[in-house]
């Protein structure tokens, strides 16, 4: 446990260390924040167009958190590049001399990288519904913060953030290469949902709420959504997805030579 | 003082496929001792050293530190400092902040990192990124960060490499000094003449094999040393040592070189036989020679003659 504690307080150091974590959690940050005050300005000038079924599902919540989506494409490069960097230059052996334990070695880089990441997503979904709210305008559907569900909304927000940079560091951890790695992981985000729906079989429609991006979608959402998974099988899921990566990588790491 | 073995390598074989880089090894690094690991390029040196730190596991056998391995320390600086590879060092952090980065991670005390930067004299510099240091600054900084933890045992591979001569100096200055407090040092290199100044003990391995091992002194005697004789007859003392199955290896003009009878039993034989010796002498190799004859057989790229 004492090992474990250092090593959290040196990746922590390193990783505030590199510009590049700002510049990401930066990016991460004005996107979401940012789109809720788009979504909101948005709605509120294009409301008379819109059909009444659209009116009627309006969520105003779910609409005000858009740039969550684009999170793990902001923060996905940061998270592979934390262990991929460490490999391509070989500083990895200097890190694996002071910390010989590679579980806690990656058990540690990923707090560091995962726990700052959800409470940054928190906040930043909080910014993204009070920036919704301040755009949209007083005659429209706004968030309501005590409305049930919106809290577990926006805390699952974080959650979701927190799996989908430990996923994408997991395959950085396996792959090893920071442009193999990244393109990997943004085709599984977003690629292949979409050419799962190009072709026309049911089965592999059926498949499309487990995909990483709608698992994050159902637990972004207040409500259930129709074709979706609730919010705490999706959850469960995409934690065992990431736990399952990460502990190949870990159990493949102790047994390599490097 | 006492010297105790403290990197203990015993029957170590590490194969990388069908390649086998160390087969069977064996030695000890005794505390209070520079032990010099000598061998050319592709011997296996630096796969020993990184099985002995863990970053390789052996095939079969073992490599410990005072009886552990090292993938159980919990905080390795504190006992072991190790700089294996200038790749190793992040290129984008400064200098200061990559050993601040060290210390928590095996909770040394910070003060500790402005000591050490003092010591190898980078200090003025410590602010820059590792990418901006010369060949030099990243070998002393590599030394930091062995001392870092102000550790017992020290295992370096090949620190001079790229050093100008007062860095090689400086840096046998520490490794005897390191020494002489009582520290293990174990240090590669294949130029000889590196080490040969500092270190207590050699170890020379080829192919991944030992080949030999000692004292400095020990390792020079080993290879036969080679005597050259002046005498009215060379003619008749020649054969007289050929029949004693010594072999004759050089004849100059006047002189000849014979290995495998030494200049005692050379006198003697001359002596027998009344030829008067008018010169008789005995070449002792460097232990630059030993190690060429010791590392010819083994090397994989020879340069054709």
């Amino acid at each position: 446990m004492r090992g474990f504690v250092s090593c959290v307080s040196a990746e922590w150091l390193k990783l505030r260390s590199f510009t590049s974590t700002f510049v990401a959690l930066g990016i991460f940050v004005l996107l979401g924040a940012g789109f809720g005050a788009l979504t909101g300005w948005s709605t509120h000038h294009q409301w008379a167009t819109l059909q009444p079924v659209q009116r009627a599902t309006f969520d105003p919540l779910f609409t005000s958190l858009s740039g969550i989506a684009l999170g793990p494409i902001a923060l996905g490069g940061l998270a592979v590049g934390f262990i991929t960097n460490e490999f391509s230059s070989g500083y990895l052996q200097g890190t694996l001399l002071a910390v010989p334990n590679r579980t806690r070695l990656i058990v540690s880089k990923i707090v560091v990288l995962a726990a700052p990441v959800a409470l940054i997503a928190v906040a930043t979904s909080y910014a993204a519904a009070l920036s919704f709210n301040a755009t949209i305008g007083l005659d429209h559907e706004r968030v309501v913060m005590s409305q049930p569900g919106v809290t577990r909304s926006l805390v699952l927000t974080g959650l979701y953030m927190a799996l989908a940079v430990t996923f994408a560091f997991a395959m950085g951890l396996l792959l090893r290469k920071t442009a193999l790695a990244v393109s990997l992981f943004i085709g599984i985000y977003l690629a292949i949902p979409v050419i799962m729906q190009l072709f026309p079989w049911h089965w592999l429609h059926a498949a499309l709420p487990y995909m990483i991006g709608n698992l994050g979608a159902s637990m972004v959402s207040a409500t259930t959504p129709a074709d979706g998974l609730n919010a705490w099988v999706a959850t469960g899921l995409l934690g065992l997805y990431t736990g399952a990566l990460t502990t190949f990588g870990v159990v493949r790491l102790r047994r390599t030579s490097l | 003082m006492t010297f105790t073995p403290v990197i203990e390598v015993s029957n170590l074989t590490k194969r990388f496929g069908d390649l086998v880089a160390v087969d069977g090894l064996a030695f000890c690094a005794n505390s209070g001792e520079v032990t010099g690991f000598l061998g050319p390029n592709g011997s296996g040196k630096s796969t020993t050293l990184r099985t002995i730190v863990g970053l390789n596991l052996p095939t079969s056998g073992t490599a410990t530190i005072n009886g552990a391995n090292y993938r159980d320390l919990t905080h390795p600086l504190r006992s072991v400092g190790a700089f294996l590879d200038p790749k190793s060092l992040p290129k984008k952090l400064r200098a200061r902040t990559y050993l601040r980065v060290l210390a928590r991670s095996n909770d040394i005390a910070t003060s500790r990192v402005d000591d050490v930067l003092d010591f190898v004299g980078i200090a003025s510099v410590a602010n820059k990124r590792i990418d901006e240091f010369s060949l030099g600054m990243t070998q002393r900084l590599g030394i930091a960060v062995a001392l870092l933890g102000d550790p017992e045992v020290l295992i370096f591979d090949e620190p001079m490499n790229g050093l100008d001569p007062d860095g090689i100096r400086w840096m046998r200055q520490v490794f005897s000094s390191l020494a002489q407090e009582g520290r293990t040092v174990l240090v590669s290199s294949h130029l000889i003449n590196e080490i040969a100044t500092c270190a207590h003990h050699v170890i020379v391995i080829g192919r991944g094999q030992l080949l030999a091992q000692g004292t400095v002194e020990e390792l020079t005697v080993r290879v036969d040393p080679s005597v050259t004789f002046s005498s009215l007859d060379n003619a008749g003392l020649v054969a007289l040592i050929e029949d004693r199955g010594a072999t004759v290896t050089g004849a100059g003009e006047n002189s000849v070189s014979v290995s495998g009878l030494d200049a005692q039993q050379i006198g003697e034989l001359a002596l027998d036989a009344r030829i008067a010796l008018t010169q008789l002498v005995t070449l002792r190799d460097s232990l630059e020679d030993s190690y060429f004859e010791l590392t010819e057989k083994s090397l994989d790229f020879q340069v054709g003659h």
